[in-house]
């Protein structure tokens, strides 16, 4: 189930450079070698376009958010001091960034949902996840920011809760706060939309 | 002893309960991980719980994100550096930082911030000598051109404090006119016309508003 965060890619033409690879990346940065940059964005792109996307839901704004966040790890590679991995000095930036998106807009703009394409052939167990996802990204909407954050750091990045709170710059109970209220919610409102769950 | 903190405003339960979402993803350390597996094994609604976070979990990790990196990557360098020669940065090899502006300009970064920061560089002090070479707005006495300098034959200071409707009002009553100003030390050139007498006279009422900390001739007249 769990992801590191740090090694996560989907799309690299390359291997996944691994925690100890970013490392080197971002030491390289801040000699200034702009191949190196281009591989870390290129491994982070997907990963930042999927927390912001889940963060701030506002598809539009995810491009700038992101060149927002690689700039300052071009600009600041040199200050990285290797007290936390490379993934979570970047995910923090880019959190701050989203916050500071959100902050420009009254209304959050709800996640697309894909829920026109046809489950006819799918397998029982995959139309019930499928629905579930649909229904969860749906949900996702009714809590707040830090609350998907939390969540979409821990299930879908693979975080601990003490990374979270690096992230986060935030105590590790409000994590566990955040946590504990989003899974309620979520509960509440994907029990409301499907009386099967658990 | 341990270094572990014990949490005394936690049941073992609600320590548990709230580790849950993190046993599911598997990022417990060793020793949490033993306590909350434990705890399951006598809280039905924590196994509840752990079942229904599983599920959550699964729906959560789908959805991958396809990006067209060359093309966010290609928007990201444009955006900064509309001019750069790709390849224009070397790669490698320990430098010596640099200090100051002078030196990060010289020094190691990408050519295209470098050009950033030296336009920027370039348009400030454009704007600076712009405002250097036009009227400028602020300038003391012997900065004022003598073909201005003849316009005026007063010059004033007022105390800052005073209201602009006061400043007119006085400015009215001693027929002046402001030429030129505020200069440098907050003082007003003011064109008196008329004799020397007049301006003389118009001095003296200048002199007597408690508004005013200063007022001077700037022609050789002598005033009483």
């Amino acid at each position: 189930m769990s992801r590191d965060l740090s090694t996560r890619t989907e799309f690299s033409s390359t291997s996944p450079p691994g925690a100890a690879g970013e490392v080197e990346l971002l030491a390289r940065i801040a000699r200034g070698d702009r191949s190196a940059f281009e591989r870390l964005y290129r491994v982070y792109l997907p990963r930042l376009t999927r927390f912001l996307q889940q963060v701030t839901r506002q598809p539009q704004a995810i491009e700038e958010v992101i060149n927002d966040t690689m700039l300052v790890v071009w600009h600041k590679a040199s200050t990285y001091n290797g007290v936390s991995k490379v993934s979570t000095w970047i995910f923090a930036i880019a959190y701050r960034k989203g916050l500071k998106l959100l902050s420009r807009f009254d209304d959050p703009v709800a996640g697309e949902e894909d829920g026109t394409l046809s489950t006819d052939d799918l397998p029982e167990g995959a139309v019930m996840q499928r629905q579930l996802r649909e229904a969860l990204s749906a949900a996702m909407t009714q809590v707040s920011p830090e609350q998907r954050a939390v969540i979409e750091l821990t299930y879908y990045h693979g975080c601990a809760y003490r990374e979270i709170a690096e992230i986060m710059g935030c105590p590790v109970d409000t994590v566990k706060t955040r946590m504990f209220h989003a899974r309620r919610r979520l509960r509440q409102l994907l029990s409301e939309r499907r009386e099967d769950l658990p | 002893m341990s270094g572990q903190v014990l949490d005394l405003t936690r049941s073992p339960h609600q320590a548990a309960f709230e580790l849950l979402p993190w046993l599911v993803n598997g990022t417990l350390d060793d020793v949490e991980r033993v306590q909350v597996e434990q705890h399951l094994q006598t809280c039905a609604a924590c196994r509840r719980e752990r079942d229904w976070l599983t599920q959550l979990a699964g729906a959560c990790a789908s959805g991958e994100i396809v990006v067209d990196a060359d093309r966010a990557l290609a928007r990201f360098v444009e955006r900064l550096r509309p001019d750069e020669a790709p390849g224009s940065v070397r790669e490698g090899g320990a430098r010596a930082k640099p200090s100051g502006l002078l030196g990060w300009l010289l020094g190691p970064r990408a050519g295209w911030l470098k050009f950033a920061a030296a336009m920027q560089l370039g348009v400030i002090v454009a704007l600076g000598w712009a405002l250097l070479v036009r009227e400028p707005a602020y300038r003391t006495l012997g900065a004022v051109p003598a073909s201005e300098r003849a316009n005026g034959n007063v010059i004033v200071v007022f105390d800052p404090a005073t209201p602009e409707g006061e400043v007119r009002r006085i400015l009215r009553d001693a027929g002046a006119r402001v030429v030129d100003g505020p200069t440098a030390t907050r003082g007003y050139v003011l064109d008196v016309a008329g004799t020397p007498q007049i301006r003389a006279i118009a001095l003296r009422r200048l002199r007597a508003e408690p508004a005013v900390t200063l007022a001077e001739p700037l022609t050789s007249e002598r005033t009483p």
